[in-house]
């Protein structure tokens, strides 16, 4: 009866654990085209350190730590696909054109993998080494942190100088001599 | 005897205490276990370089990449399973024009009419970024410069497909019907876009 119990206990645990395994699928590989229609007018290329200080599991015996060195290449411009259609006034008489732009955004950020140097690592004896996986995730906070901080880079306002600059001269070679650019408040 | 059950009266006593205790008071012993995330700590961003660019971006391509390796492992000299990691990449590749390319001869207008020669249609940006890559499998030791290697072997597998996908012909094509309804936006009746191949 005891053994009955026992194989029956083993079992119940082996089913258990079973459930808990990852169960996720491998993704299908899924390609997909879309339109665009950005004007990138500006780049910026930030250099960050990202560290990080694995003692905070009270039952992990032992330190880890690692810092990275990486650069990130930001692109920002105007995405024309958000222009509205009253937003161009033309004079054709006065060559005249006034043009309400949308406001500059981020068009993209890009981290590459050859850009992402891992300066120092150190493993106590008690504890595993960084993962990939962990090393991914801790990269991965470090590009959201750079995502957050655009606000207060300034790639913004040079995007739009930059697309004003670029749009002026486009303008005044397609014929228009008075040229008024300005970029929506919302 | 009377000693054992007062024992084992207060046994009790602090089982069932501490059972409500635990239910009551929101107090979450699981989370004692858990184990903390790792928070990289605050670090300033420093912009090293600014580029004026003119590039318009005309179409985009997304596409997942796997990448599977193996290594073989030992323990003491004997044979253990294979050391795997299996990495699905979810990339993006931009194309469209280098505007700042344009000559002042790529552009002729008159008042009903305008010309534009674009620039040869190209890759702008091939995008993988950190949050982008998923570890789906990983075990034995995978250095950084190991993987740095897999992953940029991930990014020409992306690029080719962009272009096996038909990415630059999909942009040129996007880029030229933009132009061209921009410009009659205008108010040019005839617009001409020229692609440099």
């Amino acid at each position: 009866m005891n053994r009955l119990l026992s194989i029956c206990t083993v079992l119940a645990v082996l089913a258990f654990a079973s459930c808990g395994q990852d169960s996720k699928q491998m993704e299908a590989q899924v390609a997909k085209l879309a339109k665009l229609s950005e004007l990138g007018t500006v780049e910026y290329v930030v250099s960050k350190v990202v560290k990080a200080n694995d003692d905070a599991t009270w039952f992990k015996f032992g330190d880890r730590k690692i810092l990275f060195s990486c650069k990130a290449n930001l692109k920002a411009g105007i995405d024309l696909s958000e222009l509205a259609k009253d937003s161009v006034i033309v004079d054709y008489k006065q060559r005249a054109i006034s043009l309400v732009l949308p406001k500059a955004k981020i068009l993209s950020l890009n981290m590459k993998p050859d850009d992402i140097e891992l300066v120092y690592e150190k493993t106590a004896l008690t504890r595993f080494s960084y993962s990939n996986a962990e090393r991914d995730m801790i990269m991965a906070q470090g590009e959201k942190d750079i995502k957050d901080k655009v606000p207060e880079m300034g790639i913004l306002a040079d995007a739009e100088k930059n697309a004003k600059f670029f749009l002026e001269a486009f303008f005044s070679q397609a014929g228009f001599s008075i040229i008024e650019i300005k970029f929506s408040k919302q | 005897m009377k000693s054992i059950i007062s024992r084992i009266v207060t046994i009790v006593i602090l089982v069932v205490a501490g059972g409500l205790f635990l239910k009551f008071s929101n107090f979450d012993i699981a989370g004692l276990f858990k184990v903390k995330p790792i928070v990289i700590d605050k670090t300033a961003n420093v912009v090293g370089e600014i580029r004026r660019l003119a590039e318009y971006a005309t179409g985009t391509y997304y596409y997942n990449v796997v990448i599977k390796k193996s290594k073989e492992a030992s323990l003491f000299g004997i044979k253990m399973p294979d050391n795997e990691l299996v990495l699905v990449i979810t990339g993006k590749v931009r194309a469209g024009f280098d505007l700042s390319k344009l000559q002042d001869q790529d552009i002729i207008a008159d008042s009903v009419s305008i010309t534009v020669r674009l620039p040869k249609v190209q890759i702008l940006d091939v995008i993988t970024n950190p949050s982008d890559f998923e570890t789906f499998e990983e075990s034995g030791k995978w250095s950084h410069e190991e993987v740095t290697g897999y992953k940029n072997e991930a990014r020409a597998t992306l690029e080719i497909e962009a272009i096996n996908g038909g990415i630059l012909e999909f942009a040129k094509k996007s880029g030229k019907e933009n132009l061209t309804s921009f410009l009659q936006a205008l108010g040019f009746k005839n617009v001409t876009i020229l692609l440099t191949n």
